[in-house]
This record gives structure tokens, C-alpha cells and sequence, in this order.
């Protein structure tokens, strides 16, 4: 069993502690957290698990590799400290605020001989993983539209180390454009971005306000005859009651099939073909064994983890087409 | 019978054909009247005929195919501001011929537009978009997306307006070029999210690259400049730019537009009499326009001396709607709510305040 430790006790950590029961291959047997609170939140659930105040304390668990999940600008003041442990990283998607700073991590990382594997799930959720499958036998793709809309109130995260471009790097697009993204190079390969529209919570292009975030992203790009629309809101539609509806959903035109996908199932020309549970443990749970697993045989090859700087690249190219006087 | 009878007992049935298929087109039953072609209609040689009958045969080579000679003769009549004739001819066209069409879907688009049936203009435009997307026509697709983008400007959607103006750039095929022309539209999208300062940038870029030409765009863009000021409160910054640069005197909606600016201008200094000039210089402008663009100055002038508003436009069509896209990739721009009354705020303008807001139903 991969023994690993973990670096962060937000919301994404806790949920790779919960996908860690499923997980065959990996086991998360410390923690770490500066935060009181946020370890004595999970000392109850996890009474095995060892709970740490310092980096440097997690060197005591001969650890075989750390997972990390973080704010965005955490990184890079800890990333020198981190490195020192010498073991491979699971690190929560985004790779970095930026192409400059995932690169500048990347080098880092490599002089240190640390491997460096980024945590994206999507890719990895069985109704996506279904979705690739049939793809592969189902003629040309002709258009696919992607969306992940997260039903919080765009106006709502202000104080937050979300809502400044110089912590979070991003917003929209950096935050859930990049899941789409990565699902998208997933089920087609990489594509060319045409247009970027990126608009802040008030209805301005990103460029007029340039330290604020954008909260609503629409990419769309073309891979040959192929096009692509990605759309990610921090908001989304509204329901009757006024609040923003969460909605996720990725759809495919071929020569002859239309595609229906998002967390729940596979609909094909409007049947269902394909049902599976919304969460995301067994998704996390794979790729926390699909870690441990590049641990074990030294397999740093796979098709996700070299995605990533595309991902990025693709990412810069729309903020700095947005910044750009047209 | 001999030959001639027989060729006139058909031309005889040809028209009646021809009469059945309009009015299948103005019940909007575009698949009753292609069916109807099919079968009952023997060639487009008939309808050509039966359109000559009717004083409207359009004098093009004879070896054109017929539904082009048609989009031809739409394209012609929408020059001249003859939208009726024109929705005719595209709507014939569009009967005549089995294969996409994006000429006549985009020339549909453009009368809706200029109609204010707007929800069906963004369908039409989707068709031609959708068309020139499956023949890999970039520059047919460019085109459908300047005006899918001009429809949603009208229609109060900017960051959907933008995105079409920015897509419509980027589709050309290498080796073609976007225009200042594209700055300029970008700009009117810019001015509508409230991007003032870029959408400066864009429309003084646009100028400039136009060089010292006096382009038939360069009086559009000191309209949208001088629309941008009225916005921003910094009045007169353009002033001199005006005055250096000379412009195409025989765009007269334009012209119009931009006495439309300085009335409006004047109107927020209180300066009546000045108002009154401007909107009288525009109205006389646009004077034998019967568009709604004519409409909104004589509306303006009325209110401004007091006078009874002059009656609306009418438009002698039927709109219909296009076939049903079953592409995705169009269907953010189709969920886009629009209206099939788009002009219905400059119908209700009371007052000089709500009829000079009217300025953005236009492609300004």
C-alpha cells in the first residue's frame, strides 16, 4: 500500500480523505493542516489518521507521496519546503495561477526529482470515462458544447481568496473552464481557441477591471472541422425562486449520434445508455490509485498528466486575448 | 395541342403553382411550398416566367442558376431598401433549391433585422452560419456572424454580440483580413457592457487604420464616437477629430445617426433650439427612408416641436421561420431571448427622453 500525506484540510482535502476508503492501492495516513479548526474537523472522522501543524513534521511518516489541495497562491511561498520531502505530489488542478508559475513549478519540481502528477477528476468519473469510450466508434465529432455552471451567486464570493485575480489567478475560466477543458482535450484531443469572452460580475470585459475575476467564461475553439464551445459560470441560470441552478452537462454531435453526458449517466439520440452515481469518490478514488500506481511502477507518462500544460497554455492565451486591445 | 399551346397551358399552371407556393411562404409553411415546388411546379424555368409576368424578372446571365438569379435579384431589391421584394425573391429562392443557401437565409436575417423581427432574424442568421459552417465557407460564415451580432446588439444582448463580432474575425480564412470595419462593431459592443475606455481604443484604431480615405465606415464610426462620448459625459473630445476628417457624404442613415448625436447632445446641454436643428438636418437626411432608422428621426423632430409622432413603418411580408438546426453549437445564441417586436420600445417612446434612449435598437 502507497503511503501518503496530505497537505490541506479545506473542502477538497476532506473529500480526498473520504475517497481515500476507496481507493485500492493508496492510503492517506497523515495530514496537515496550520489550521485548528480545520484538523479537529476531521479528527473524529479519521481517529487513525495522524494530524500535523508543519510541513517539515510530515517528513517523520516515511511517506511515499503527498497529495495537495490548497488555495490557489499557497504554492508558491511553500513549494521550495514542500519539495524537500523528496516524494512524488498529487497536486489539486490548477497546475498554477499561470503558465510562468506552472512552468516555474514544473522546474522546480524536476530539479528536486519530485514528480508531479495534477488532480483532475473529471476525466476520471465513469460517465465521462463511458462517453470517451463510445466516441472512439462513433464516427466524426462535429461540435461538442461543454458546461459547468456552479450555482453560486456571482456577486456573493467578494472578501474571498477567490474573488482576486492576484490569489486565485483566475476565475471562471481558471477554476471550471479548466475541467472543461481537460474533458474536452480527453475526448478529442487539443483544439485551437478562437474566441475567448471573458465578463466580470458586474457585465464588463475582464480587461476594463483588470484585478477583478472573470465569473462567466465562453471559449470557443475548433479542432479541424471540429468546433468547440465552453461555457463556465460561477453563477448560471436561475430558478423560480431567484437562485442560481448548478448545472454541468457535456454535449456531443456526431455524423449520426448526439450525446448527452454530465455526472449522472450517458444519454445517446435521447436514450439513456449509460447511469452511474453523481459523486465524486469513485472518481477520486482512481486517481488517488492512479498516483499511487505512477509511484509504484515510476510511470509518469500518462496522457493526463502531460494534458496539463496545454490546458494552461490554452487558459493564458484567452486572459492575455482578453487583456489585449482587440 | 401544338407546341405553343402546350407551353402555355403549362406557363398557365406554372403561375397558378406560383401563387399556391406564395402563399404557402407567407403562412410561414416553408415545407408545404418546397413539397408543393416539387411536385407541382415542373421547372424553375416556370417560376421565372411567372415572376417576368409580374414586371420582376431580374436581367442576370441566363446561364446563372435560377434560385442564384433569385438571391440576386433578393440582394438587389434589399439595396434598395425594398424589403418586401426582397423577402419575395429569398423566400422563392429558398423554395427553388434543394442545397443550402446562405445568401438567401443571410438576406432574410438582414430584412428581419431591419424589420424588427428579431428572434426570427437570429434564426435566419444561424441557417446561413449554420450553412456556410457545413461548406466550410469562411467568409460566408464571417458574414453570418456580423449579422447574427448586429442582432443581438439590437436586441440588448452585448457579451452575445461581442462574441459574434470577435468569432466573426477569426473565421476568415488565412490571407483574408478583418477589417477596421470589425473594430468598429466590436466598439458598439463595447459601448453597450459600459467598456468605454476600450471601446475608445477600438474605434480610434478604426479610424486611424482607415487612413485618410474618406471611407463610407468612417462616418459610422464617428456616429458610434460621438454615442460613446454622450455616454461617458467627456462631450467634445471628438469635436476636432470631426472637423479634420471628411467622410462619405452619401451614407445618409449615418449622417442621420450622427445629427441624431448632436440633437442628443444639445438635448443634454438644454439647448432646445439646437435639438430642433439637428433632428430637422437628420430628418431631411432621411427623408424618403421608410425604415424604422427614418422613423426614429421624424419621431424625435415630432416630439421635439411638438408635433403628433408620424405614422410607423409597415412592411408588406409575412416572416417565416427556418428549418430546425440540430446543431449545438449554435444553440447558446438560440436560447438567447429575443423579440419579434423589437422596435416596440421606439412604438411606446412618449417623450425626447425615452425616444434619444432609443439609440441602441440600432446598430450604433
Amino acid at each position: 500500500m502507497i503511503r501518503l500525506g496530505i497537505i490541506g484540510l479545506g473542502k477538497q482535502g476532506r473529500e480526498h480523505l473520504a475517497a481515500a476508503s476507496g481507493a485500492s492501492l493508496a492510503n492517506i495516513v497523515v495530514a496537515q493542516d496550520i489550521v485548528e479548526d480545520a484538523r479537529d474537523a476531521v479528527a473524529a472522522d479519521y481517529p487513525s489518521l495522524e494530524l500535523v501543524t508543519s510541513i517539515a513534521d510530515l517528513s517523520r511518516f516515511q511517506l511515499d507521496g503527498l497529495v495537495m489541495a490548497l488555495p490557489h497562491h499557497c504554492y508558491e511561498d511553500i513549494w521550495p519546503q514542500v519539495l524537500s520531502l523528496g516524494v512524488p505530489i498529487l497536486k489539486e488542478k490548477p497546475l498554477g495561477r499561470n503558465l510562468e508559475e506552472v512552468n516555474h513549478f514544473l522546474q522546480m519540481a524536476e530539479e528536486a526529482n519530485c514528480s508531479l502528477q495534477t488532480a483532475i477528476q473529471r476525466r476520471a468519473h465513469p460517465s465521462y470515462i463511458e462517453l470517451e469510450k463510445r466516441l472512439r466508434n462513433k464516427g466524426r465529432v462535429k461540435e461538442i458544447r461543454a458546461r459547468l455552471h456552479l450555482g453560486f451567486d456571482p456577486q456573493g464570493s467578494s472578501g474571498s481568496w477567490r474573488a482576486e485575480r492576484k490569489t486565485a489567478g483566475g476565475g471562471a475560466l481558471l477554476d471550471c473552464g479548466y475541467h472543461l477543458i481537460d474533458l474536452v482535450h480527453f475526448l478529442i484531443g487539443r483544439f485551437e481557441l478562437l474566441s475567448s469572452g471573458l465578463w466580470d460580475s458586474d457585465g464588463h470585459m475582464l480587461a476594463t477591471f483588470p484585478a477583478r475575476i472573470e465569473t462567466e467564461a465562453r471559449l470557443v475553439g475548433r479542432q479541424g472541422n471540429t468546433w468547440i464551445v465552453i461555457e463556465s459560470l460561477v453563477g448560471g441560470r436561475k430558478d423560480e425562486e431567484g437562485r442560481y441552478q448548478k448545472f454541468e452537462s457535456v454535449e456531443v454531435l456526431t455524423d449520426q449520434h448526439k450525446f448527452v453526458a454530465n455526472r449522472e449517466g450517458l444519454v445517446c439520440n435521447g436514450e439513456p445508455v449509460f447511469r452511474c452515481r453523481r459523486d465524486w469518490d469513485v472518481a477520486m478514488a482512481a486517481q488517488l490509485d492512479s498516483f499511487a500506481s505512477n509511484i509504484q511502477n515510476d510511470t509518469w507518462h500518462a496522457q493526463e498528466h502531460w494534458d496539463q500544460i496545454p490546458i494552461m497554455k490554452l487558459i493564458d492565451q484567452a486572459y492575455l486575448g482578453s487583456f489585449a486591445a482587440s | 395541342m401544338n407546341r405553343s399551346e402546350d407551353q402555355g397551358a403549362k406557363m398557365e399552371t406554372g403561375v397558378s403553382n406560383v401563387a399556391k407556393l406564395m402563399l404557402h411562404l407567407q403562412a410561414n409553411d416553408a415545407k408545404g411550398a418546397k413539397q408543393l415546388f416539387k411536385t407541382k411546379v415542373d421547372s424553375p424555368w416556370e417560376l421565372a416566367w411567372a415572376l417576368a409576368r409580374l414586371g420582376r424578372e431580374p436581367s442576370l446571365p441566363p446561364t446563372m442558376p435560377f434560385g442564384m438569379k433569385l438571391t440576386v435579384a433578393g440582394w438587389r431589391a434589399f439595396k434598395g431598401d425594398d424589403f418586401a421584394l426582397a423577402h419575395e425573391k429569398f423566400a422563392l429562392a429558398l423554395a427553388t433549391t434543394t442545397c443550402d443557401f446562405p445568401w438567401c437565409s443571410l438576406g432574410l436575417a438582414r430584412i428581419y433585422t431591419n424589420s424588427g423581427s428579431w428572434a426570427l432574424a437570429r434564426d435566419w442568421a444561424v441557417t446561413a452560419f449554420s450553412s456556410a459552417q457545413r461548406a466550410h465557407d469562411g467568409v460566408m460564415m464571417s458574414r453570418a456572424l456580423g449579422a447574427l451580432g448586429e442582432i443581438f446588439l439590437r436586441g440588448g444582448h452585448p457579451k452575445n454580440a461581442w462574441e459574434c463580432f470577435d468569432l466573426s474575425s477569426k473565421v476568415l480564412p488565412a490571407g483574408v483580413a478583418s477589417s477596421p470595419r470589425q473594430f468598429g462593431y466590436l466598439a458598439s459592443a463595447l459601448m453597450r457592457t459600459g467598456d468605454l475606455s476600450r471601446a475608445r481604443q477600438l474605434l480610434m484604431s478604426a479610424i486611424h487604420l482607415t487612413g485618410k480615405s474618406s471611407s463610407a465606415d468612417l462616418a459610422y464610426y464617428f456616429v458610434r464616437l460621438l454615442f460613446l462620448e454622450l455616454q461617458s459625459g467627456q462631450v467634445g473630445l471628438s469635436d476636432d477629430l470631426l472637423a479634420s476628417r471628411s467622410y462619405d457624404q452619401k451614407r445618409p442613415r449615418a449622417l442621420g445617426f450622427l445629427a441624431a448625436g448632436k440633437a442628443l447632445r444639445a438635448y443634454q446641454g438644454g439647448k432646445h433650439e439646437r435639438v430642433v436643428s439637428h433632428l430637422r438636418q437628420g430628418s431631411d437626411l432621411l427623408e424618403t427612408d421608410r425604415s424604422w432608422a427614418g422613423h426614429w428621426l421624424k419621431k424625435l423632430l415630432a416630439f421635439a416641436e411638438d408635433r403628433e409622432p408620424p405614422a410607423e413603418p409597415r412592411f408588406e411580408f409575412t416572416p417565416f421561420a427556418p428549418p430546425a438546426q440540430d446543431s449545438i453549437l449554435v444553440a447558446p445564441w438560440q436560447e438567447t431571448k429575443l423579440s419579434n417586436q423589437g422596435f416596440a420600445a421606439l412604438s411606446q417612446a412618449d417623450n425626447l427622453d425615452e425616444g434619444f434612449a432609443c439609440w441602441r435598437l440600432f446598430f450604433i
